[in-house]
């Protein structure tokens, strides 16, 4: 599955190791699960989210298929003395298509400790580590980075460690250190690797400005090229409109200019929401930067799928370094996000990322109804076109030859607990 | 000699109302002022229940509040399929918080306007916290009995041109102060929600509301009812409830 499969959108795909062990931690759990009131008197908070989809895909070369999934979010937390609390989640995904047969994965999403003293908290463990304030494409989020176009996707854990010392009311200065694998390039392919991160932002609001500032570093793993210095700023400004910029400027630390290799890479977003007719219609348009993007205006993401060489690749190990859940290859990109609340009980969802460069276009379209309290119907369509589509010869970033489909359609029903 | 006679009658009652006029302007000044101080407290915390009906759909959402001056306020909710969503109003801004997204987030001034939580309240309704008799003036319409009760009706309208109603219809109890009905009106005068008070009760010499209702009229088939349980007035509660860091 490549970055845009809208099947790898809402979770992650998991490992057969940690499956094993989540797989018994959930089962452990859902066997304490009839003592929930008894859990209850002690402070334990049982919650989570369970969604059934029916998926129908249109493979690019004309094939449909049918999958089935049932995926479940169990949350657990209890109380740490009067000053902390526990947090864990769980995924359970079962699955079902013809040419696999039924697949049941786990995985651990979530387990770390939040302790609270008068002007510093520590969380510690197996969590999310988020930064910036754009709505859309979210540059300076590196740590767990999201993909604009399913914003309400739960994302993957790091092992971290975060202390937050608050000075002032308005004030937030916070130290991290990180542990998590990365992909980066290696010629034409993708490769893993382990890294650690350590860093530093402020966050300052007052009435009409939030600004953050952003600091961190790396110590690489086996590929000592994958060292980087990431400085990053985000701003929101409410006036009349919400305006986002937020950026992201990365170095490898060398300040020779090596032949053929960049030693630095810019990645900035700017944005701007409003809200019409008391709220009923929501839109967001985002224009995306970054000069990291392997492809240049001449290259063609059609040699990059044959696997021929293209100019720009492989000059940097800092080409790759995901700013967004999304891989971006070029450098110019729009995103629109055009939200119509039918009813406070029912809205429809217009994601719209294009790459500006070669006109190809992943829309999602996703209608959300809430029949009766705690359950939602979530249809959703996703149809990735480019030129080629209107007879055009050279494939789009975002179109239906990357994407891997033509279309996909899916519905579900998703159940709060 | 007739024409005289009308000018000087029709010049003394100008007379008589003009002089009584102020009077009653003052008068509903004040009758207002005795609203505000109903609502006034140093803090509060609560627990609440908020009853959604929604064209024949029924939502019930249970939370837990703390407040400060009428300033600050803090509320989490508790039933189960929102469990973990919190809100912050601090300095006239709005913060929430999704157990789903794990992110604070700013709610921007134009989102203001839309629904609370699916109820017939807007974020706007939530975070307003002056005195009413700062923002609006008040004149003295006529009185009006309301389920039995003795009221005085108010119009209100707006000192400034942003308030989110700028125009308010008040019935107030004569006996304690009570705004036992309300309506909320646009700048081009079409009524936009209505509230009624269904019960107070008088705690440490205030009558404070413990069930009211709202409907948004712009919602068809739509009301949802507010009540208070557990009340605590003017109880110590920590600073630190009210921050940001508390929503995470």
């Amino acid at each position: 599955m490549n970055n845009l499969d809208p099947r790898r959108t809402n979770r992650n795909p998991l490992s057969p190791k940690r499956s094993a062990l989540t797989l018994l931690l959930v089962a452990i759990l859902l066997f304490f699960l009839p003592l929930s009131p008894v859990l209850g008197q002690t402070g334990l908070v049982l919650s989570g989210v369970a969604e059934t989809t029916l998926g129908l895909l249109l493979d690019t070369d004309e094939s449909w298929s049918v999958d089935a999934e049932q995926f479940a979010n169990l949350r657990l937390t209890a109380p740490i003395g009067d000053n902390g609390r526990f947090y864990s989640a769980f995924n359970v995904l079962a699955t079902s298509a013809p040419e696999t047969g039924i697949i049941a994965e786990g995985e651990l999403e979530r387990l770390y400790a939040a302790l609270q003293f008068d002007t510093v908290d520590i969380n510690l463990g197996l969590m999310r580590v988020p930064f910036g304030y754009g709505m859309g494409i979210r540059p300076t989020d590196i740590i767990n980075p999201r993909n604009p176009l399913f914003p309400d996707a739960r994302l993957r854990g790091v092992m971290a460690t975060v202390l937050t010392w608050y000075p002032r009311e308005e004030l937030q200065v916070q130290g991290f250190a990180v542990q998590r694998s990365t992909d980066y390039f290696e010629g034409q392919r993708i490769s893993f690797d382990g890294e650690s991160l350590f860093g530093l932002s402020l966050d300052h609001h007052n009435s009409i400005l939030s600004i953050q500032g952003l600091a961190l570093t790396t110590v690489p793993g086996k590929n000592p090229d994958n060292y980087r210095l990431q400085l990053g700023l985000s701003l929101k400004f409410d006036v009349a409109v919400g305006v986002t910029f937020d950026t992201l400027i990365t170095t490898d630390g060398r300040t020779e200019f090596d032949e053929g290799r960049e030693n630095a890479a810019l990645a900035a977003a700017l944005g701007c929401d409003y809200s019409f007719l008391d709220g009923r219609i929501f839109l967001l348009a985002q224009y995306y930067y970054t000069s990291a993007g392997p492809l240049s205006q001449s290259d063609s993401v059609s040699d990059l799928l044959n696997g021929e060489e293209i100019a720009e690749s492989g000059k940097s190990s800092i080409q790759f370094i995901q700013s967004s859940g999304t891989t971006f290859l070029r450098r110019h990109y729009g995103f629109l996000t055009l939200l119509y609340n039918h009813s406070d009980y029912a809205r429809l969802q217009i994601l719209m990322l294009t790459s500006l460069t070669d006109a190809s276009i992943f829309p999602t379209i996703r209608h959300e109804i809430e029949p009766v309290q705690a359950v939602t119907v979530v249809s959703q369509l996703v149809i990735p076109f480019d030129t080629t589509l209107f007879g055009g010869t050279d494939a789009g970033e975002f179109g239906p030859d990357v994407a891997g489909l033509h279309a996909a359609a899916s519905f579900s029903v998703k159940y709060r607990f | 000699m007739r024409v005289m006679r009308f000018i000087v009658r029709i010049a003394m009652i100008s007379v008589c109302l003009l002089s009584v006029l102020p009077v009653f302007a003052q008068q509903a000044a004040e009758i207002l002022d005795q609203v505000d101080d109903n609502e006034i407290y140093e803090s509060i915390i609560h627990e609440g229940e908020m009853i959604i009906e929604y064209q024949g759909r029924t939502f019930v959402k249970t939370f837990k509040v703390w407040g400060r001056e009428n300033k600050d306020s803090f509320i989490e909710f508790t039933n189960p399929e929102d469990r973990g969503t919190k809100y912050l109003k601090k300095d006239g801004r709005l913060y929430v918080y999704s157990p789903d997204t794990e992110q604070v987030m700013l709610i921007s001034g134009h989102m203001l306007k839309e629904s609370m939580m699916g109820s017939d309240m807007s974020y706007e309704d939530t975070i307003e916290n002056e005195r009413l008799s700062r923002r609006y003036t008040a004149t003295f319409l006529e009185d009006e009995k309301v389920d039995g009760r003795d009221c005085w009706v108010l119009d209100l309208t707006a000192i400034k041109p942003t308030e989110s109603y700028q125009k308010r219809r008040l019935w107030v109890a004569k006996d304690n102060f009570d705004m036992v009905r309300a309506e909320f009106y646009a700048l081009s005068g079409s009524k936009l929600k209505e509230y009624t008070l269904i019960r107070s009760e008088l705690i440490q010499g205030q009558s404070f509301p413990m069930e009211s209702e709202m409907r948004d009229l712009l919602r068809k088939n739509s009301k949802t009812t507010f009540r208070v349980i557990n009340l605590e007035l003017n109880a110590p509660v920590s600073d630190r409830i009210f921050s940001t860091r508390n929503l995470r």
